[in-house]
């Protein structure tokens, strides 16, 4: 069998087939378990690693099910693409090798973190489950499949949230992210019944060909954009953020951050590869805009006021979107401007888009410390913390690496893509670069509360007991940490890499269209 | 150049950044040498400062901190929390009010 030809299907199956074989891999001992979640990952990530190289050597792939020869997008009988149709370009390697990572780096974590005899081998079916969605999602390149996956992963990651079920708040969080994701996605259901119903196709790449942005179109495009905006967390769609973020256990907060950003991806390739050419696409960059300051600003100044340490990294998770949604929205107001888009708008895109990872790295990185406090003093309130540096010494230079990427200060990995940012916007809009500073400012404000009130002070008498937490979880850290730390000290090599052919492959709508038809 | 980043309108460099931390810090450290040496250690002199607070009172908790910023804010705090009801109803209606301001405004501008 050609690995590479039946890649992109076997990355999303691998994890899909992993999670639901798992009850019965438990059957053979807890240490075949764990080793099969594992592995099934470590082979996850090895496939979206292997069509990544690739994908930047040779261009776009497609994989069609059910097909003959799987690159075969367009049946003989037909002249349109009507088969499920996957199509794989840079950005779309680059969502999954982020997606995957954080899934990989969550399921060590929780080797330890989740106790034996709380339905763990359920709560790993769901992890990959919801990997699985995730790559879905952003492998797929039909609107109905986006749907479907998009389905999976809110349904797997609502069950997550619900985990500590014999908790009121949880179940409560997942209720409403349930509903919440339900509503978007009937919404989202509306939308593509539009297109279908006029176009008769629901391949993305076919109907970026024959788009007449008609009224039904724009009403198809408003709808995506906002559920798609809803899924990502944006301002004012963000309230189910902090409910579930702050309740599900630690490493899922970590993998709902990448799982935010799958809709994210949605979004974006919705604005760029089908509406980009709508004579009104500006309007829609400044909706993208204005969602992404006002979550920028609004997510920041609720964080500060937080005292549960995980509420608060919620609401700095939907702070940080808004980075990504106000970059990559730039590109999208200038993408008619040939010379604003080659002065600043890919500059701006790219900030956008290595924000993402960035983003996916260091506020990982922070879920996961918040993990270990949680995990060890057994409270999310900071104010029953205070002097842990002594006791947790490992976990509080993890945080301050964390604290210190997401405030955007040097070396680490958040300044270089806030620099990209706050630069190319600024020949955009003064203003807004502007704002997108002093957010940054705030989230030190921040971020130096919560190391303070947790981490800082004498040692607490109700704290003699708390020691450092287990090996595998300060492994998941310290991989994360180091990640952020080299990333930031060699910011070019990911973006020459893997940043800039994904914010390219976003521009260009032909070669999308070109990889199907 | 390892590690250069081109921002666009100028460059970022963590390497020589990181470089020239480290010889400040030493620059530092080496200017300390010429510091006050007849400070009595366990005496005041050398007690923590923390904003004038005894260090018995520490730790200071998270209540505590930054909260002239919220008295300050107070209004605006109360205004954004009215918003934030916990009520999935509200939830569903900020959907709502996205699209149909989304909606007019693109409806109105492809006029």
């Amino acid at each position: 069998m050609n690995l590479l030809l039946h890649a992109p299907i076997l990355a999303i199956s691998i994890p899909l087939l992993g999670g639901l074989a798992t009850p019965i891999i438990t059957k053979f001992g807890k240490r075949v378990r764990d080793s099969w979640i594992i592995l099934s990952l470590l082979f996850t990530e090895f496939l979206v690693l292997i069509l990544t190289h690739d994908i930047l050597s040779n261009g776009i792939r497609t994989y069609t099910l059910g097909a003959k020869f799987p690159t075969d997008t367009i049946p003989i009988a037909n002249f349109i693409p009507v088969r499920i149709v996957l199509e794989l370009d840079a950005f779309s390697v680059f969502m999954a090798i982020t997606s995957v990572t954080i899934a990989l780096i969550a399921s060590i974590y929780s080797l330890k973190f989740i106790k034996e005899g709380t339905a763990k081998s359920k709560y790993y079916t769901l992890l990959l489950l919801l990997t699985a969605a995730m790559v879905g999602l952003v492998f797929t390149g039909d609107l109905f499949s986006m749907f479907v996956f998009l389905e999976i992963l809110s349904i797997s990651s609502g069950v997550l949230v619900a985990f500590y079920s014999h908790k009121g708040e949880a179940l409560e969080a997942a209720f409403k992210y349930i509903v919440i994701s339900a509503v978007g996605a009937l919404m989202i259901l509306l939308a593509i019944g539009l297109l279908y119903g006029h176009y008769n196709l629901l391949n993305i790449a076919a109907l970026a060909n024959v788009l007449k942005f008609s009224f039904s179109d724009k009403v198809a495009l408003v709808l995506l954009i906002a559920a798609f905006a809803m899924k990502c967390g944006a301002v004012p769609l963000h309230m189910w953020v902090p409910d579930a973020y702050g309740e599900a256990p630690a490493p899922i907060s970590a993998v709902l951050v990448v799982a935010s950003q799958a809709g994210l991806y949605a979004l974006f390739r919705i604005s760029f590869t089908l509406f980009s050419a709508l004579p009104t696409i500006e309007i829609v960059a400044w909706s993208v805009i204005i969602l992404g300051v006002l979550s920028m600003f609004i997510g920041v100044i609720m964080a500060i006021s937080q005292k549960n340490i995980k509420r608060l990294m919620a609401y700095h998770a939907i702070s940080q979107t808004g980075y990504m949604l106000l970059g990559i929205g730039v590109g999208l107001a200038v993408i008619g401007n040939i010379n604003a888009l080659n002065s600043f708008g890919i500059t701006a895109m790219e900030g956008g888009i290595f924000h993402i990872i960035n983003h996916a790295i260091y506020k990982g990185l922070l879920f996961l410390t918040a993990g270990a406090i949680i995990y060890r003093v057994g409270t999310k309130d900071l104010n029953k913390m205070g002097g842990l540096a002594h006791k947790m010494p490992f976990t509080t230079i993890f945080f301050l690496i964390g604290a210190l990427a997401i405030t955007g200060l040097p070396p680490f990995n958040g300044f270089a893509s806030k620099l990209m940012i706050y630069e190319s916007v600024f020949r955009f809009s003064p203003l807004l670069s502007i704002i997108a500073m002093m957010v940054s400012i705030l989230t030190l404000a921040s971020f130096v509360k919560v190391f303070y009130s947790a981490f800082m002070g004498p040692k607490l008498k109700e704290h003699n007991e708390i020691r450092e937490v287990p090996k595998t979880m300060l492994i998941a850290m310290l991989v994360l940490a180091l990640l952020t730390l080299l990333v930031g000290l060699f910011p070019d090599i990911v973006v020459d890499n893997i940043i800039s052919p994904a914010a390219h492959a976003l521009v260009d709508q032909s070669k999308y269209i070109g990889g199907v038809l | 150049m390892m590690g250069l980043l081109q921002t666009g309108t100028g460059f970022w460099n963590p390497l020589v950044w990181s470089v020239s931390l480290f010889i400040i810090v030493l620059l530092v450290y080496f200017i300390r040498f010429f510091g006050e040496k007849k400070y009595k250690p366990g005496t005041e002199q050398t007690m923590p400062f923390c904003s004038g607070s005894h260090p018995s009172e520490l730790p200071i908790r998270a209540n505590s901190i930054y909260w002239g910023f919220f008295k300050a804010m107070d209004k605006h705090y109360k205004a954004l929390n009215r918003i934030h009801t916990g009520l999935l109803d509200d939830y569903v209606f900020w959907f709502i009010i996205v699209i149909v301001i989304m909606l007019t405004v693109l409806s109105i501008g492809g006029l």
